[in-house]
């Protein structure tokens, strides 16, 4: 039910319980790991994965906290960190990857006792980090918040303080994009491999 | 529908018009990165129990200028007191070298905005309430003089501009020091945050470091005062709308960005 002032909040959302104060420490250990992924998968290696998630928390302590009033959610309100954080170190470091550590990943989630199996995980995760890498920045980031983490849009608004039908616009163009990016991956993994140094053999 | 308060769009997981897509983002959707939560908290609990502070907004501006700052004035007040003591007659021609910028050096000049507290006009930026803390600092007696080092001569008489530059040096290195401890402790005690500010403002009405000493003074009030915050903050973001804290004081304030 949508609140008739405030479009794209809820009703049910303005019924929550009263607002509850997380601090910094309470929401490390609760959100640490949500943290560092959203991290990764905005393209922060893991060598200073460590580092920008202690940032990220560093932050959230000066900021006071979080304070859970029934719209944002503490994960979108860290990811809106998460996004300067990654930014800056960006900036600072002046480089960006164009691929994530994927080691970092497969180690964690992808042991598999089937090696072909295995090899086929790590190939659909290359896939997924490069159509991601192909989005920009605050597109990537609502992309993952709503297909990866499960996010609703109205949460991310909230986090982001962006009104949701932004949210829905940005995210409507994350899908294409996104999409078309996996596509062509997906094409390119098709043909065959050897062409061009066939074509350079032949006179 | 998977949100359950919204009219979200259908989730690529879901959509079976694209099987490879939904596979793949399942794969990814599942994959996590081992991050070792528990190390990672210790760390994070340490930090905060030394008070690391860092500036907000993950920027190392603040942090750089201050470091140049202390390196600068460190190096600036060397030079000026070796060639001070050294110089039993009129001073040498290296005592006239400036500093690299015209922030370090105290102009006696009044266009000097630093300067212009010290003048009988008023500051180009009003000052707060008299019942603001800042107001009440600014509108304190100029610094007291800095003792000459004990055991070096006096400073001559004829040689005004010899002791003149070395004693605002040293001040100004303690002006630094006030300052970067206010800004150490305003992540765990934004009270002693204030305290400092208004004692660096007693000291220094006229200091090299106005703008951030009353930007460290608007963070710890936005935890101990916000209203008055607010208020200090608007004058503030009005002088010094790009300087290195804005984006801090705008971040905890919520205030928007400025468009670039």
């Amino acid at each position: 039910m949508k609140d008739p002032i405030r479009p794209g909040i809820d009703q049910r959302m303005l019924e929550a319980p009263p607002p509850r104060h997380y601090d910094a420490a309470s929401l490390f250990r609760q959100h640490a790991p949500f943290v560092a992924n959203f991290l990764h998968r905005l393209g922060v290696g893991q060598a200073e994965l460590d580092d920008l998630v202690q940032e990220v928390f560093l932050v959230a302590h000066r900021r006071g906290g979080f304070i859970d009033d029934g719209r944002a959610r503490p994960t979108t309100w860290l990811a809106e960190i998460s996004i300067r954080v990654a930014s800056v170190a960006r900036r600072s470091h002046r480089r960006s990857r164009e691929q994530p550590d994927q080691d970092t990943v497969s180690d964690a989630q992808s042991r598999e006792i089937d090696p072909v199996r295995s090899i086929e995980t790590q190939q659909a995760l290359d896939r997924v980090q490069a159509a991601l890498d192909s989005l920009e920045p605050e597109r990537r980031a609502i992309f993952i918040l709503f297909e990866l983490e499960g996010e609703s849009c109205a949460a991310i608004a909230a986090g982001f303080g962006i009104p949701v039908g932004t949210v829905y616009s940005r995210l409507h163009k994350a899908r294409k994009q996104f999409r078309d990016a996996h596509t062509r991956l997906l094409d390119r993994e098709r043909k065959p491999l050897r062409r061009p140094e066939r074509a350079t053999v032949t006179p | 529908m998977t949100a359950p308060f919204t009219h979200d769009p259908t989730r690529l997981l879901e959509d079976h018009a694209s099987s490879s897509l939904r596979r793949d983002l399942e794969l990814a959707r599942a994959a996590r990165v081992d991050y070792p939560s528990d190390a990672g908290l210790a760390r994070f609990e340490a930090t905060l129990a030394g008070a690391s502070t860092l500036p907000a907004g993950g920027s190392l501006a603040g942090l750089a200028v201050l470091r140049w700052f202390l390196g600068v004035t460190a190096v600036l007040s060397l030079t000026l007191g070796i060639a001070w003591l050294s110089s039993p007659s009129p001073p040498q021609p290296a005592m006239a070298v400036a500093p690299p910028t015209s922030r370090i050096e105290p102009s006696p000049t009044p266009l000097q905005p630093a300067m212009a507290a010290t003048s009988p006009t008023p500051q180009p930026m009003p000052a707060a309430s008299p019942s603001s803390p800042l107001a009440t600092a600014t509108a304190q007696s100029p610094p007291m003089p800095a003792a000459p080092p004990s055991g070096s001569t006096p400073p001559k008489p004829d040689s005004p501009t010899a002791s003149k530059p070395a004693s605002q040096a040293i001040a100004s290195l303690d002006e630094a020091r006030l300052i970067d401890a206010a800004r150490k402790s305003l992540a765990e005690d934004p009270a002693h945050t204030l305290e400092l500010t208004e004692q660096a403002a007693e000291r220094f009405p006229a200091g090299a470091m106005i703008e951030e000493r009353r930007g460290y003074a608007i963070l710890a009030l936005i935890t101990l005062d916000r209203p008055k915050a607010e208020q200090l903050a608007s004058e503030y973001l009005e002088r010094w709308p790009k300087g290195p804290l804005a984006r801090r004081i705008r971040d905890g304030l919520g205030i928007p960005a400025l468009l670039p």
